[in-house]
């Protein structure tokens, strides 16, 4: 049996996905009627154990982000309503990149029958997620509220970073600014308060596609909160920014050569772009989505049902 | 009591500048000047006539133009250092290495008064205590750019266990941090030439674990004695669930790795090994 929902009361709402990776898109205090717990889960972790710490915490809705790492029938008899959320680029169309073909056959892996609803973070990916899951809504990961900060003056010179793996694509982009500037590149391993202060000790954060391929990756969400000059890749899709107003779009290693070197001279230049990424971020606050979304996927429910349960 | 040496350093600090003293340490006045290879010739020599030295040393043979060399009035030598560049940067063409011209006109061994081949010493403001805090209250570091091998030896640990791994940019109070808050280190080659690693002393003199793959040279380091080895990904994984399971067990291991490190640490290796050029 699920736990009865409160009228009126509070939800409780756990989170489960890496820490590493998703911490930073999850509510961590009490907002909007939910109070959140996040449990650590990873590709070939211990199912049993976090049944375990479900059990524990009772919760009215488990939000799991990277639903094909779950295994088949984990949640079968967890009595709690369940959102998936994909997180990964997808093919989009015939003629996909190789990388995106490999998460395609990771989702296949889904065991369907474990979720209520699926969200994903994209909803070009809505189509070749389809063919395992159906997808319920797609909105762009949210951002814990901890991240967001006030647009700080630059420092001098501006701090320069991009955080994520290391792949051929990035390092072709990025070679010419690492030779020209110290941009701190981590490429693992940064989560939870550690990488809210490394974000906040920053001025500039820069994004990138994992490969040639377009997405819109949630660390420019990330950025955007905590108030820095974003440069990124071109972003598709746009999930309601506009380039060149709420950030600077770069297509290839000359052109972000070009445009950090222009922050190094003049770091007051896009003041305005920060600012008004900055406002356009408040869409991700992790307050502001889940209360929002978890009461839409109860109000789904009780409309339409599930064939989980 | 002699007149200190007056040592210039000249490299990139996110690479070297654990090896540069900030401080004046015995017998040794060492000032650093940060070089890119886009940088003009032009500041280079500028930069260094500021600091008056007695004695020049250039990290990594080929990265200055020889006409450089030739130009600066004192003399010259170099710390023999591989690059920490992922593999490509050779080709791409916004770069200056793709350039026959530039990589014609770099310096080679013949232009200095002589090549220093030996691993790369650590400023004494980066060691640490010997009573450095426990094992099992960190976690695993690597530094350096990533490259497909070094990749592949390293994804199934980062997923199992926390490893930060910091491919650039990293120096002065963010790498004193970073050190300070790990307590295993992971030194894996980017191809398959054997070498000894830029950061082998850095890691150790910090008080970290060393985990690493075979050293070429080993010099006076002992695998299992002051640090221990792994030849996969596998012994990598395995040995990290160790450490965190039974710290105990590799603290002495530990501690012998930072009394090892003693011999990397800048005031007395500079000492010992510039003093006599200075008069080449």
């Amino acid at each position: 049996m699920r736990p009865r929902r409160p009228h009126g009361g509070p939800l409780r709402v756990a989170f489960v996905g890496q820490t590493t990776f998703f911490a930073a898109c999850a509510l961590e205090a009490p907002a909007g009627g939910l109070i959140p717990r996040f449990f650590e889960f990873r590709a070939g972790g211990d199912g049993e154990a976090l049944i375990a710490g479900l059990r524990d915490f009772v919760p009215h809705v488990a939000v799991v982000f990277r639903p094909e790492v779950v295994p088949p029938g984990l949640f079968a008899e967890l009595p709690a309503v369940t959102l998936g959320f994909l997180s990964e680029p997808l093919p989009r169309g015939e003629r996909a990149h190789a990388d995106l073909q490999r998460r395609l056959r990771d989702l296949r892996q889904t065991d369907a029958s474990n979720f209520d609803r699926v969200v994903s973070f994209d909803p070009l990916i809505a189509e070749a997620a389809g063919e395992v899951l159906a997808i319920w809504r797609s909105l762009p990961l949210p951002v814990a509220d901890r991240f967001f900060a006030p647009v700080a003056p630059m420092a001098h010179p501006p701090r320069m970073l991009f955080v994520g793996r290391s792949t051929p694509h990035r390092e072709w982009l990025l070679a010419p600014s690492k030779l020209d500037h110290d941009v701190l590149h981590v490429a693992f391993g940064v989560s939870g308060d550690e990488l809210v202060e490394l974000l906040h000790r920053h001025d500039v954060g820069i994004n990138l596609h994992n490969e040639n391929y377009p997405s819109f990756e949630n660390r420019v969400s990330m950025h955007l909160a905590c108030g820095h000059l974003v440069i990124t890749e071109d972003l598709d899709p746009l999930h309601g920014l506009e380039p060149g107003i709420d950030y600077l779009h770069v297509d290839n290693a000359s052109e972000l050569r070009r445009a950090l070197q222009a922050v190094m001279r003049f770091p007051r230049a896009h003041q305005r772009v920060r600012i008004r990424g900055r406002r356009k971020a408040e869409q991700f606050r992790a307050s502001r989505v889940y209360p929002r979304l978890i009461a839409d996927l109860l109000a789904d429910l009780d409309a339409f049902g599930s064939e989980r349960l | 009591m002699s007149t200190p040496l007056r040592v210039t350093f000249v490299g990139r600090a996110g690479e070297v500048g654990h090896a540069v003293p900030s401080a004046p340490v015995d017998g040794l006045h060492a000032s650093f000047v940060e070089h890119r290879a886009n940088h003009a010739q032009a500041r280079l020599l500028a930069h260094v006539a500021e600091h008056s030295p007695e004695l020049v040393v250039v990290f990594g043979v080929d990265s200055v133009p020889a006409a450089a060399i030739r130009a600066i009035g004192v003399p010259v030598v170099a710390w023999a250092v591989q690059p920490d560049r992922p593999p490509g940067w050779e080709r791409h063409p916004d770069l200056p290495f793709a350039s026959p011209a530039y990589r014609a006109g770099l310096a080679t061994a013949a232009d200095y008064v002589c090549v220093i081949d030996r691993p790369l010493p650590v400023a004494d403001e980066l060691f640490a205590a010997p009573s450095r805090r426990a094992l099992g209250t960190g976690r695993a570091l690597v530094i350096g750019h990533c490259s497909e091998r070094n990749e592949q030896l390293l994804i199934d640990s980062k997923h199992r266990h926390e490893v930060l791994h910091i491919a650039a940019g990293l120096q002065r109070d963010a790498l004193a941090a970073t050190l300070a808050g790990s307590d295993v280190a992971i030194n894996v080659r980017d191809d398959e030439a054997p070498g000894f690693g830029p950061r082998v002393g850095l890691y150790l003199a910090a008080g970290l674990l060393l985990v690493s793959e075979p050293l070429h040279p080993r010099l006076h380091l002992r695998p299992g004695a002051d640090h221990l080895e792994i030849r996969s990904s596998a012994d990598l994984v395995e040995l990290l669930a160790r450490v965190r399971a039974d710290p105990g067990e590799f603290t002495a291991v530990g501690e012998a790795g930072r009394e090892a490190a003693e011999a990397f640490r800048a005031s007395r290796v500079y000492p010992q090994v510039l003093a006599s050029l200075a008069e080449t």
